[in-house]
Parts: C-alpha cells; structure tokens; sequence
C-alpha cells in the first residue's frame, strides 16, 4: 500500500491544533481531534460589519463596501442607513414605505424601484436618494416586488419579481433613464427573488424562485446586453432571496434559501464557484459593491447583521474526509 | 466534524474578522449562539475575544429552540391573510450537529 511518506517524502505533522496560518497543500494530524487536515484555497473570507439600526428582511441595497446604503422594509418599512465601513447612520425616509423593492446606484445617488407597501399592495413606484432626501421618479410598467435591480440612479434595469399575489411571476425587463421607465427584453425564465447585479447594459439575474405559488429554485444565470437576455453557467447552489454584487462578469451573490444559509458563489461571466461562507444564514438580505470588496446587510432575525466580503485567495482549513 | 458552542453578541464591527472567519468556520444560529470547530486553539481564542460563554450542545440548542419556538408562535399568531402573504412561512426548528 502507498504511504504519504512513500509518496510525498515526508511525514505527516502530528500537531496539537491547527497551526494558525496553513500553507497550501500543508497536510497535518490533529491529535486532539484525531482528524486529518490540509490547508486549501478559498476565495475570499467575509468579516463582520456595523449592525443595521434597523433589523429587517426584504429591504434594498446600493452603493459599495464602505459607503452602502440600505432602505425599505422593516417597521415602518421607510427607513434608510447610511454606511461608512464600520457603522450605519440614519438617512432620509422612503416617501413610501415598503418591502422587497431593488435598488440601484450609489449612497448618494440611488434609486429604489418596486415592491410591495403594507399591508400587501404591490408598487411600480420610484424614488431616488440624493444622499439626504428621496423623492418621486417615474413609475414602472409592470408593478411588482421581490425584483432585481442593476445599474445606476439614471441607468438602471428592473428585472423578473412577482406581479402579484397570487399572480405569475413575470420575465419582464424594464429600463430607466432618470426619468421614466421603457421596456427592454424579456428573460428567458420568469422568477422572482433573484440575484441581480450589473449595469443596463450588461446586467446579471442569477438563480431565484421561478414557482408562481411556493418555494422554488432554478440555477439558470441570464445575461442582458441591454437588449435581450442570453444563458450564462449554472449556479452551483439554487437559491431564492439571496444578493448579490459586482458586475456582469464579475459577480458575488451571497446569502439565500432555503433554509436560508450562508453560502457565497462568484461568477466570472462563464463559470459559478464557491466562495468563503457568511458567519450568520440568511435570505431576503441585500448587498452592495463589487466581487472583491462586497457589504450583505439585512435578513433573517433579527435582521440587523451586516458583514463585509474581501475577496482573493486565502488558506483554510479543511477536514479530510471520505475513504 | 465536532463543534462546540459558545453565546456571544455580535457587536457589529470586528466581531468577527477576516483573519478569523479564514482560519475557521463560525456559524451564527439564533439567540446569539456560535457554532465553532473543537478542539480549534484559534476559534477558543476568538471566543476569549468576543467574551463568549460556552454553552454544552444540550445548553445551545434549549437557547435555539426557544428563539425558534418565539418566532414560530409568533408566526402563528399572525391572521391567516397575513400567514398567506408570508414570505419565508412558519419558521422551521433547528437541529445542532
């Protein structure tokens, strides 16, 4: 039978813990454990960030790692924060209070698009943050919530989202010139609770729930060009209610359902891989900034967790496992 | 893998750090319990870090089962419209590895 020492000319370490900073491909013995262990590349840890003021699920993102923004959702459903890297502070409310609506843009200038008011009303309503104040923008075709969102305050994309309830989910997309909204192409697959991320013109809708009626799941990726949506690679982990960041061909999406989780993948326009896990399991949450310097923020309960997402590989540690 | 458990609250910034949450995995769970590797020197010490309070698995998962069991009734307690209009449904129980 071949050995380790046969094989790689060398012993297997014998340590009484894991040594704090693996090297790649270091293999060691863990006698307290007594389990098997080798440092292997992961991409990107996450960390936590400042707690949200305002614990809530369904709420919407926009802006970077370290100057984020969330609204909506929670009671009453209107409040905005402002993140700076390490703490959240309040900003100017929604003028209209509700859940599961897309964001796009940055912390001073966002626009939030869609979802649905209390007590169950669906909305085709924009607003737009000026880093102080929202005010009203024009309104979406197709009302719906639980969207997904792309691109800046004067250049977005609305896509996907529950047109009701019960109501189908649409595949519509809609495009927005600061101004008013005009429809785009449509997805392939109607869904809802999508991971979105990108620009008008070069947006991402990655996984979501595609049942009309219950929970679901596809691993479909579509790509839009600003003109029609084509197949990307499949996720490797179906989620519903998950975020994301980054760009088309440089995305994260993070969090989801069901049950709600910890998962990261990355997507490089071609291929899904997995990346570093959350501490806290989530859906509903939302995120902002790019693949490498990511904020998720929201979800779950209590719903205030924020952590910060740094990409890049890095050495963990993994159990050996199987025969 | 075996786990140990700890309560901590999660004060935001630098609770947990990237050089940590590399170096091992750490799991929230409801009621503010911590799922950490055993027999980690390096989780132990983040726990240290956090003022944490190790908890038996029998110990975590009563402090889990009742955050979930508070949800949960707080779910049932909502009017069948709203039960209907439910998003994420009735939380489910959680069963520590």
């Amino acid at each position: 039978m071949a050995t380790y020492y046969g094989t790689y000319g060398q012993k297997v370490q014998y340590l009484s813990s894991d040594p704090p900073s693996p090297q790649l491909g270091q293999v060691w013995f863990n006698s307290t454990s007594n389990l098997l262990k080798v440092g292997v590349t992961q991409q990107g840890a996450w960390a936590t960030g400042g707690n949200l003021g305002t614990g809530r699920g369904g709420l919407a993102g926009a802006g970077t790692q370290t100057a984020g923004l969330a609204f909506g959702s929670g009671t009453p459903g209107n409040a905005t924060e402002e993140y700076d890297g390490t703490s959240w502070t309040a900003g100017g409310n929604l003028a209209t209070a509700r859940a599961f609506l897309a964001g796009a843009g940055t912390q001073t200038s966002a626009a939030g698009f869609g979802g649905q008011t209390p007590p169950g009303v669906f909305s085709n309503a924009t607003e737009e943050y000026n880093g102080t104040s929202w005010t009203a923008g024009g309104n979406m075709a197709t009302t719906r919530r639980q969207l997904g969102g792309a691109g800046t305050q004067t250049v977005a994309a609305a896509f996907a989202g529950l047109t009701g309830d019960p109501a189908p989910n649409t595949a519509a997309t809609e495009e927005y010139d600061g101004t008013s909204w005009t429809s785009g192409g449509n997805l392939a697959e109607a869904r809802r609770q999508v991971g979105g991320c990108g620009t008008q013109t070069a947006a991402l809708c990655a996984s979501g729930n595609p049942s009309n009626t219950t929970a679901g799941t596809t691993s479909a990726t579509e790509e839009y060009n600003g003109t029609s949506w084509t197949a990307g690679g499949n996720v490797i982990i179906e989620q519903f209610g998950q975020a994301a960041a980054g760009t088309q061909t440089s995305a994260l999406m993070f969090g989801g359902s069901q049950p709600p989780n910890t998962v990261s993948q990355l997507y490089d326009g071609t291929t899904w891989t997995t990346g570093g896990a959350m501490a806290t399991g989530r859906q509903d949450l939302a995120g902002a900034g790019t693949q490498t310097s990511a904020l998720a923020f929201g979800g779950g309960s209590p719903g205030n967790a924020t952590e910060e997402f740094t990409g890049g590989p890095v050495v963990v540690t993994r159990t050996v496992t199987g025969t | 893998m075996a786990y140990k458990y700890c309560t901590a609250e999660n004060w935001g910034k630098g609770f947990i750090e990237i050089g940590e949450s590399s170096r091992f995995d750490i799991s929230g769970l409801p009621g503010n319990v911590w799922r950490i590797p055993a027999n980690n020197k390096e989780a132990n010490l983040w726990v240290f870090k956090v003022a944490g309070s190790f908890k038996t698995k029998a110990e975590a998962q009563a402090i889990v089962d009742a955050e979930v069991a508070k949800a949960q009734a707080a779910y049932d307690a909502l009017p069948e419209e709203q039960k209907n209009n439910s998003i994420n449904g009735r939380p489910e129980n959680i069963v520590l590895e």
